[in-house]
């Protein structure tokens, strides 16, 4: 191995770290007390435990329905699958969700990846992009030929899962360290709003109509197509006010960080 | 680069920042006299780190520590990473930023381990460049860390101190001495520290680390999860003896103790540095 330039010698121990590949028992020196494998399987070991710690950080709802056993296997699978490729440990868990999608656990049960894909989210509302909301006086200061084409630019921290599962109230549970809830599932989707309000991530369910119209504000659709399309849940003259509503209640909540709305036409 | 004083000014004693103890910081100002961040963790686009941060830098200077730069690796600099770190150093305006004699990975994966490298001449030309890069890049010196290994490789031509110093020297940066991580690496690898020591270019080195581990009987684990321990306090009053006053301060990294019991320890490393100050005064004044 004397002649292993320090390329060969990087991808060699790293090969062995993520696959026990390669025969590298000569790489390094050893002391009687101290041998080649048991240190080399210092940095096999501490490299799995390193990862899965960080997920059982990010991910303590799942690891509390899976059992500690199963969560360790199934992570060191992903792990395996999807070693990190940035600097930080926070993005490791991004390819979670959509590894146990596919993975035969979560096709046994979706609640397993619902979970995750709700854990992911509110990891990735927590510490996304500041920005000051938007507020009521904002809408106020709206003339009547501006409403119909006015759009809307929601908080980075902004998130939407939909769940067949009980996964948000398994997570709620979990994080508050109470035991352990018993998956349900529905045969009706719900559709979760999760955002960023001060500094602590919060969440609420939203039914149907105003899933669709937070989606169509947030595809850049304005106020006009916002009502014609609400007009599948309400009667027509009601559906203005529907939409101001929804409006109302998402500066209230602080999901909104602009109005965006045309010029103010000249008179004359 | 170039200055007739190499070295920042000194900076006293300080702690790791660890989110448990962001409250107790902002609300009782203990006397920490100043903060290194683990850069990775404010290298998000906002939200609590980066609030407390702020919070925090008002009261206590920071330096910032980095696992990720992955100085030795073959892969190229990970320029993306390092405008990350810049950015935020234009936040923070840290005292000065470190990171690690090592590499974390290649080919784009990073094993989130701070790994060894063989201390070969061809190592050595590899990190003189990568770090004079950086430097460049950040437009200011860099401190690099020697870590704790469990592995050293027959290739190596050169001992880690010999390695070091070179580096340093040879690409004008600076050094972060770890104190546990050569107790540790010392014990692993059957060196005497001392050894270590003696071969650091004194007037490189901007800080030191102090930190806990686990000895396993046939060799030592670097967790930071543990008091300092008696050995690796001996060996920081053979380090300041020999260097002087250094910046110092304690990593814990998990099993994180209330905030008193850090500065409990802190005031330890205060009073041995004084101990050894005094000591070579009196050694200056007898000769």
């Amino acid at each position: 191995m004397h002649s292993l330039t320090l390329a060969e010698l990087q991808n060699t121990l790293q090969q062995y770290l993520l696959h026990q590949q390669n025969n590298i028992d000569s790489l390094t020196l050893e002391t009687a007390a101290f041998t080649r494998q048991q240190r080399l399987a210092i940095y096999y070991d501490a490299y799995r435990l390193r990862l899965i710690d960080a997920l059982h950080n990010d991910f303590p709802a799942l690891e509390m329905t899976l059992g500690t056993e199963d969560f360790a296997q199934l992570m060191a699978e992903y792990i395996a699958q999807h070693p990190s490729q940035h600097p930080s440990l926070r993005w490791m868990g991004g390819k979670l969700p959509l590894f146990l999608r596919t993975h035969p656990t979560g096709q046994q049960q979706s609640a397993i990846f619902e979970l995750a894909e709700f854990e992911w989210a509110q990891i990735m509302s927590f510490d996304a992009e500041d920005s000051v909301p938007a507020t009521l006086d904002d809408l106020r200061l709206l003339k009547n030929t501006q409403w119909l084409d006015l759009q809307l630019e929601f908080q980075p921290s902004l998130q939407i899962v939909s769940c067949f599962s009980n996964a948000p109230n398994i997570w709620n549970a979990a994080i508050k360290d109470e035991s352990r809830i018993a998956i349900e599932t529905s045969s009706e989707e719900k559709t979760w709003l999760i955002w960023r309000s001060e500094l602590q991530v919060v969440y609420r369910v939203m039914n149907q109509s105003e899933t669709w119209c937070l989606q169509a504000f947030s595809n850049h659709k304005n106020f006009a197509d916002a009502c014609e399309g609400l007009c599948e849940w309400f009667p027509v003259d009601q559906v203005p006010l529907k939409a101001a509503q929804y409006l109302q209640q998402w500066l209230q909540d602080g999901l909104i960080k602009s109005i965006i709305a045309p010029p103010i036409e000249n008179s004359h | 680069m170039s200055s007739k004083t190499l070295l920042q000014p000194h900076l006293g004693f300080g702690l790791g920042l660890r989110r448990e103890h962001y409250i107790d910081l902002i609300d009782g100002h203990p006397a920490v006299d100043w903060l290194e961040i683990l850069t990775e963790n404010y290298m998000v686009p906002g939200g609590k780190p980066l609030y407390y941060l702020d919070k925090i830098r008002e009261h206590y200077p920071l330096v910032m520590h980095g696992v990720s730069l992955s100085i030795g690796s073959v892969d190229p600099l990970n320029m993306d990473y390092l405008r990350e770190l810049k950015t935020l150093a234009q936040r923070v305006k840290p005292k000065w930023i470190s990171d690690h004699l090592c590499w974390t990975g290649t080919q784009g994966i990073n094993l989130h381990d701070l790994l060894p490298l063989p201390y070969t001449q061809e190592a050595l030309q590899h990190l003189i460049t990568r770090v004079s890069q950086v430097q460049d890049f950040l437009g200011q010196r860099i401190l690099l860390e020697n870590v704790s290994s469990y592995l050293s490789y027959q290739h190596s031509t050169i001992s880690e101190w010999e390695f070091m110093r070179e580096l340093a020297t040879k690409a004008d940066c600076l050094i972060l001495l770890d104190i546990n991580n050569i107790h540790v690496s010392a014990h692993n690898h059957n060196f005497d520290p001392l050894t270590y020591l003696d071969a650091m270019p004194a007037e490189r080195i901007q800080q030191i680390h102090l930190a806990g581990h686990l000895n396993k009987g046939d060799y030592s684990i670097d967790t930071h999860d543990h008091e300092i321990v008696d050995a690796v306090w001996s060996l920081y009053a053979d380090a300041i003896a020999k260097f002087g006053q250094i910046s110092t301060m304690i990593e814990r990294d998990d099993d994180i103790p209330q905030l008193d019991t850090l500065l409990a320890e802190l005031q330890t490393a205060r009073n041995i540095s004084a101990q050894a100050l005094a000591n070579n005064r009196r050694l200056q004044n007898h000769y």
